[in-house]
């Protein structure tokens, strides 16, 4: 067994697409420190403070390797004039989409993400854990790629008509996007993230053609990790991604965070040294997983994403769901410490 | 009169241009259909490209916008059609969609696009809404059949209050689900106590049309 490695030095490896001591794992529960903490759900994405004092208590609890200063994705509407709705049992969602016609989107200029107060917030946490934890444990941050961010801005229907009937409006807006994408991914990182994950999923096939994407989606995201002064990760969020893959690596993304509809060992074979994979439990199905459901589940991952390193262990969204129980989150942490130590042997001879 | 060959060219031809999302050329094959063969261009043409499109979607081989847009584009597309030619069906099973709790519609347009396409009176209730206040909707309009959109596992989860709401509805009322949770998790439409969930527009179909024989 190799010496105990720190979580940064951990997820260096697995990213430079080695082997270290164990395979890392980080499951993005952003709101189970509310249960943690016995406060409700709102006053906690409400309170920079008790988010962080929630993801050190999970660290705590589950010894996963990083912890996240994100809210929820639904923040990302405030800047562009949208409505943030707050609920006790699951995540903040959207209000109605705040450009409602083409002369808002040719009127829009990238606005200033820190004008947002869930933002704001989030900047609060972010910049509030690194000094928790120091430089052992990477702190993320996530945010919305640009091709999917027009779904919180106009809409999901009238994202589709724009991308296949308004060509020149949707590229204007994935030109605001971009640099909007980029100013807030800078400051996650001048706040003291190790890195931003950028939640995608409208790069998926399933959602729009890759031949689409590949033309107007993969530019921006090109040009967005370009501007971005750091490591960033890409994820289609729970969407397949593989056909799309070795389109996203080529992007310059540090990982590619993959869907359980994916199959890991060929996301492994298509990354291998472009960029690490993360990934991918199903997030929806751990509301009703056993701890041994977990165990397999999290043995799958690993004999699959883990020899060779250059793999993440994390759950496929980007947000466990908040149904999820704490129990089923130490088993997976459970399952990764029992199973997940290098050289993963069992995996070899199975 | 046209025959089954005809017919079919002419629905893979109005297929390829919902994919390209060609109005004009879906437009054309759908007028040289019902030029030929009004009383049947709905059932014969139009409601199997979707159905077709809808299939492919569903293995892997299309994406969602282009469903969307067929969807769209043959909603217009249908509503151009005189009504000898397509299906206005008399279903005394009230009928209507809406969405729960949040404001993405993409599900609700696309299966309302491919019901009313196909001919079927669909009452939108809107989106945003609360399971009692969906619940008061559905019993005031007399509906039987209440289609639910979701897109976050949230939305979804107060389909198994509305389902309970609706108990106390005058009469049993069928409720079919669909949208991302219950793709990705395929036993939640029974955890929350729908009666079906459909995976693609066209799944909505099938379920709408053999409801609506049941219920008369």
């Amino acid at each position: 067994m190799s010496a105990a490695l720190t979580p940064a030095a951990r997820v260096a490896a697995a990213l430079g697409h080695r082997e270290g001591d164990r395979v890392p794992f980080f499951l993005p529960a952003n709101m189970h420190g509310a249960r943690l903490l016995g406060v409700p759900l709102t006053a906690y994405l409400g309170s920079a403070e008790l988010v962080v004092q929630g993801q050190l208590r999970l660290r705590e609890l589950l010894g996963h390797d990083a912890v996240s200063g994100f809210l929820c994705a639904a923040a990302e509407a405030e800047p562009f004039g949208g409505e943030v709705v707050v609920h006790e049992d699951g995540p903040p969602n959207t209000g109605e989409p705040p450009l409602r016609s083409a002369a808002d989107i040719e009127r829009l200029r990238p606005p200033d993400p820190t004008t947002s107060p869930t933002l704001r917030r989030s900047l609060e946490a972010t910049a509030a854990l690194r000094a928790a934890v120091g430089a052992e444990v990477p702190v993320l941050a996530g945010g919305i790629g640009p091709f999917s961010l027009p779904a919180i801005q106009v809409g999901l229907d009238r994202w589709f008509e724009l991308l296949h009937q308004h060509r020149p409006l949707a590229e204007r807006l994935l030109r605001v996007n971009e640099a909007f994408c980029a100013s807030w991914a800078n400051a996650l990182l001048a706040a003291g993230a190790s890195a931003v994950a950028l939640a995608e999923p409208l790069a998926s096939p399933l959602l729009v053609p890759a031949d689409r994407y590949r033309e107007l989606g993969l530019p921006a995201l090109r040009r967005t990790v370009a501007a971005v002064r750091g490591p960033v990760a890409v994820s289609t969020a729970s969407a397949p991604c593989l056909p799309i893959a070795a389109d996203l690596a080529g992007a310059g993304v540090a990982c590619v965070g993959v869907s359980a509809a994916d199959d890991l060992s060929q996301s492994k074979r298509i990354l291998r040294g472009r960029a690490a994979v993360m990934g991918n439990l199903n997030g929806l199905e751990m509301r009703h997983w056993t701890p041994d459901d977990a165990e397999q589940a999290v043995r799958a991952a690993l004999a699959a994403g883990g020899p060779g390193g250059g793999f993440v262990l994390s759950e496929h969204h980007g947000e466990v769901p908040f149904q999820v129980p704490l129990e089923v989150l130490q088993a997976v942490a459970e399952a990764v410490r029992r199973w997940g130590t290098y050289p993963l042997r069992w995996a070899d001879a199975g | 009169m046209i025959d089954d060959g005809d017919r079919e060219d002419l629905s893979v031809r109005l297929e390829r241009a919902l994919l390209d999302a060609d109005r004009p050329a879906a437009a054309a094959a759908l007028e040289q259909a019902r030029a030929r063969d009004g009383a049947l261009v709905v059932d014969r043409v139009l409601v199997p490209a979707l159905e077709r499109i809808g299939t492919d979607w569903e293995r892997g081989l299309l994406a969602l916008s282009q469903v969307y847009m067929a969807g769209r584009i043959c909603e217009d597309l249908a509503d151009a059609l005189t009504p000898g030619t397509g299906r206005r069906r008399a279903v005394r099973a009230g009928l209507a969609i809406a969405t729960l709790e949040d404001h993405h519609l993409l599900g609700k347009r696309i299966v309302s696009a491919t019901l009313r396409a196909a001919g079927w009176p669909l009452q939108d209730l809107g989106q945003g809404m609360t399971a009692r206040a969906l619940a008061a909707r559905v019993s005031e309009g007399g509906i039987r059949v209440l289609l639910v959109s979701t897109l976050m596992l949230r939305a979804a989860l107060q389909v198994k209050d509305l389902v309970g709401l609706l108990q106390a509805a005058p009469a049993p009322v069928r409720v079919l689900v669909g949208g991302a949770p219950f793709r990705i998790d395929r036993d939640l439409w029974r955890e929350v106590g729908a009666d079906a969930m459909g995976a693609t527009a066209g799944d909505a179909l099938d379920l709408v049309e053999a409801w609506a024989e049941e219920l008369g």
